[in-house]
Parts: structure tokens; C-alpha cells; sequence
């Protein structure tokens, strides 16, 4: 379909007042004509204004939702923002995991309580097409931080010594992802990012299946080093038994 | 994490990636009256329009990646969704089915965001007087494809008129109610 018979065709679009062959046809041109697709994207607007009224969801449907929000493997909420447990330290066998994954980084042993804010703006493959408009603003971002005085760049490697990740750190405590050679992982998996303060793995949040732009904000502690593990989609609260990649800062 | 109320809609579907149901909870509270309201407008019945919402909610869950904040709101995205749904719906209803299925739609429990409930009632009204303005073939057209369901060929049909004549109605009559509608002060970032 041209796009002067397309052009034509996007009020009844946008109604859903097609169908068959026409409205695949026109969909396939709205997906690679950008002036089609903005207009269109203006009507769905009218076209919302059109369909609203102002009554109220029936009792107990938000409730069957959750219900069957259930039925997917485990949700978990996000890796908690802050850690400050007194008592409630990390279980020792979850520290010996990462002592022994991160042999390389010097670890200090502390009972010291650690408050760790973390704001991870961008973390998943999900939010793929959300972050893609701020993609070039976080290559800015990744820019200005290397030519901040005081960064610091950390370069995680394998156990083979091979780079997977770098990123790199302003001293107020942002941090980007500059580039990865991370696999893109299997459906239910994420990569989780891992700070060592105080000698304790502290999560600093999940990066998705397939790292893109990640960018996150350490508060009150530097880390002695960062370190990778695979996990359950969702994120960990301990580290998994391997860091895939680890580097001292 | 932040007051998830305060938060945009964006922000909410990037909670929403990250699996947290809370954002998802409010991503309803905020739409989800909205969605039902339309699909059960379309649909004429509730418990059509609930299967609809539900799917609305749960596509959004599952693929929130979908979501494409430079190409529009999150209530268009949602209502767009609702309404394909809903037409989909109703196309594969016969007639007659469809006139049964016809309950009570009309007195349901509040909707927790009354801010929120209260500005899609200006909208309404406004659409309402923006709609009323529309010359009255515009307006039949407009409301035969979008609240009945009908292919812009069927309307034609319906209305005994040529489709071209049709599409150029729909095409100048929508036109006309975006004029109308910024006119008012209700514009698509605001829904
Ligand atoms: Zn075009």
C-alpha cells in the first residue's frame, strides 16, 4: 500500500473500523512510515478521548487480575533499596559464595551496618522500547561521565580474564553501563548487579536478560568492587554461587 | 522504591517491567475504569468488558515492553488495546447473542482514583459537546464504527452511502473533533 492510500486510511484505523487484508496492509505500511505512524498515533488519541467516560471498575476485578497475576512464576518485587540489617546480616554460606567468586577482590569482613540507595532508571530487556528513547540521552550520559575528573572506570571480567562488562563511576556515586559482551540469557533469567561494601554483596539491581542501558545511583557507600551473577528473572537477595564477571573498583 | 501515586505513567510501566504488582495496582487504579468503561460500552456487557480489562491488565503484565511512551499516553495505549479487543469481540458475537448479553452496565463501585475519575468526567462531557458539534453525518459515522463496532465498509452499508464517502467522513469528522477537543483544553498528553 502507498502511503497517499494509507494517509486515507488512518481515521478508520483508528476507530478499528477495518479489517482483513486492507488492515494488514495498512499496518504494515504504519509500521515503517514514520508521518503514518505519528498521525495515527494522534488519532488513537481523539479516539481515546472519544472512549472515555468516567464510570468505575467493577468491585473485584482488580482482584481477579491479581489472581491470575499468580499464576506466572514467582514475581519478585525488585531487589530492596536499602540494606540496613543489624542482625539480619547476609547467611554465611551466601558470603562464602562470593568470597570464593570474587577471590581475586580483597574483601573486608565488617558487622558495620550498610545503607545502599540504589535507583536503577534502566534494568530490563522489558523495558526495552521504553528506554529506547532515552538510549541517546544515555549515551550522552556515558560521555560526560568519562570526561567527569574523578571517574572511575571498572572493567568486570571472567574467570578467564575475559571483559564482559565495563562501566564507569562518577565519585557522586552514578554509574553506567559503558558496553557488555554479556550473552543475552534465556526467558527467566536475569543478570543481577552486585556491590561489595564492607566485604557484604549488596544488590544494586537487575540488568535484564539483555543489558542495554543501565544506570544506577550508589548513596553512602562505594564498593570495593562490582560483580555479575545470573539469576531467577526478578533478581536475588543473595548472589548466586558464580559471578559470571567481577572487577575491583 | 518511590510513592508509586507520584509516579508517572512511564515510570509505572517501568515498575511494571521490573514485576512489581504495586505498580501495576496503580496503573489500574488510574486506567482501569477508563478500560471498562469502554470496552463495556462497545461490548454492552459487563461481563464481556471484565474478560476484556483483564486481558488489557494482563497484556500489559506480560509485555510492558509494548508500551512505547514517545508514540503516545499510557491511556491511549490502553484504550487502543481495550478497544481492538472489544471490536474483535463483538464481530465474532451474532446478533442476537449480542442484544442477550446486553446487562447492566450502569451502576458499579467507585473507582479508588477520584481525581482521576473526576477529570475523565470533563473529558466526557467535553467530548460529549465536541461530538454534539460534529455535523450529524460525521458524528453517525464516527459512532457507528467506533461504539458499535463496525468496519467503516459496513457503516457505508448501514447508512446506504458510498464507502468513499464514508471514509472521508470519518476521516474529516475525527479531524474536526481533535480541532474541537484542543479548542476545549483536552488534549491526548493530558488524558
Ligand atoms: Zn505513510
Amino acid at each position: 500500500m502507498n502511503h497517499a492510500d494509507a494517509h486515507d486510511l488512518l481515521a478508520p484505523l483508528s476507530l478499528d473500523a477495518l479489517d482483513g487484508e486492507v488492515r494488514g496492509e495498512l499496518e504494515a505500511h504504519v509500521a515503517v512510515c514514520a508521518q503514518c505512524q505519528r498521525e495515527l498515533d494522534d488519532l488513537r488519541e481523539v479516539a481515546t478521548a472519544l472512549g472515555t467516560t468516567s464510570l468505575a471498575a467493577p468491585e473485584g476485578l482488580w482482584e481477579r487480575i491479581a489472581a491470575r497475576l499468580d499464576e506466572r512464576p514467582a514475581p519478585i518485587e525488585p531487589p530492596p533499596l536499602v540494606f540496613a540489617r543489624e542482625g539480619h546480616p547476609p547467611s554465611a554460606r551466601a558470603l562464602v559464595r562470593v568470597r570464593r567468586a570474587l577471590a581475586a577482590v580483597s574483601l573486608v569482613a565488617a558487622a558495620a551496618v550498610v545503607a545502599l540507595a540504589v535507583g536503577l532508571a534502566h534494568e530490563s530487556a522489558r523495558v526495552g522500547s521504553l528506554t529506547s528513547a532515552l538510549a541517546s540521552a544515555q549515551r550522552g550520559a556515558v560521555a560526560t561521565a568519562l570526561a567527569t575528573p574523578g571517574h572511575r572506570v571498572v572493567t568486570l571480567t571472567s574467570s578467564s580474564g575475559e571483559g564482559l562488562a565495563t562501566f564507569v563511576m562518577l565519585p557522586d556515586g552514578r554509574g553506567y553501563l559503558v558496553r557488555d559482551a554479556l550473552a543475552p540469557l534465556a526467558a527467566g533469567r536475569t543478570y543481577q548487579l552486585w556491590g561489595i561494601v564492607a566485604g557484604r554483596p549488596v544488590s544494586i539491581g537487575v540488568m535484564g536478560r539483555a543489558p542495554r542501558s543501565v544506570t544506577f545511583t550508589l548513596a553512602d557507600a562505594t564498593p570495593s568492587a562490582l560483580g555479575i551473577t545470573v539469576e531467577p528473572r526478578g533478581g536475588s537477595l543473595t548472589p548466586a554461587t558464580t559471578m559470571v564477571a567481577s572487577g575491583a573498583v | 522504591m518511590e510513592d508509586l501515586a507520584e509516579a508517572s505513567d512511564a515510570q509505572l510501566v517501568t515498575h511494571v517491567a521490573r514485576y512489581s504488582q504495586a505498580a501495576l495496582a496503580e496503573v489500574y487504579r488510574r486506567h482501569g475504569g477508563a478500560v471498562f468503561g469502554l470496552a463495556s460500552r462497545v461490548l454492552n456487557s459487563r461481563a464481556e468488558a471484565e474478560d476484556v480489562t483483564q486481558e488489557v491488565f494482563l497484556r500489559l503484565w506480560n509485555a510492558p515492553e509494548r508500551f512505547d511512551p514517545t508514540r503516545g499516553s499510557l491511556r491511549a495505549y490502553l484504550m487502543t488495546m481495550a478497544h481492538g479487543r472489544a471490536v474483535d469481540a463483538v464481530r465474532s458475537l451474532s446478533a442476537a447473542r449480542r442484544r442477550e448479553a446486553a446487562d447492566a452496565t450502569r451502576s458499579f463501585a467507585p473507582a479508588p482514583d477520584v481525581a482521576q475519575r473526576a477529570w475523565d468526567a470533563v473529558v466526557s462531557e467535553q467530548v460529549a459537546a465536541a461530538l454534539a458539534a460534529l455535523p450529524e453525518a460525521e458524528r453517525r459515522a464516527i459512532e457507528l464504527a467506533y461504539f458499535e463496532g463496525h468496519t467503516y465498509v459496513e457503516v457505508a452499508r448501514i447508512l446506504d452511502e458510498p464507502e468513499g464517502t464514508i471514509k472521508s467522513r470519518i476521516r474529516s469528522g475525527m479531524r474536526r473533533m481533535r480541532g474541537e477537543l484542543e479548542r476545549r483544553g483536552v488534549q491526548g498528553a493530558e488524558l
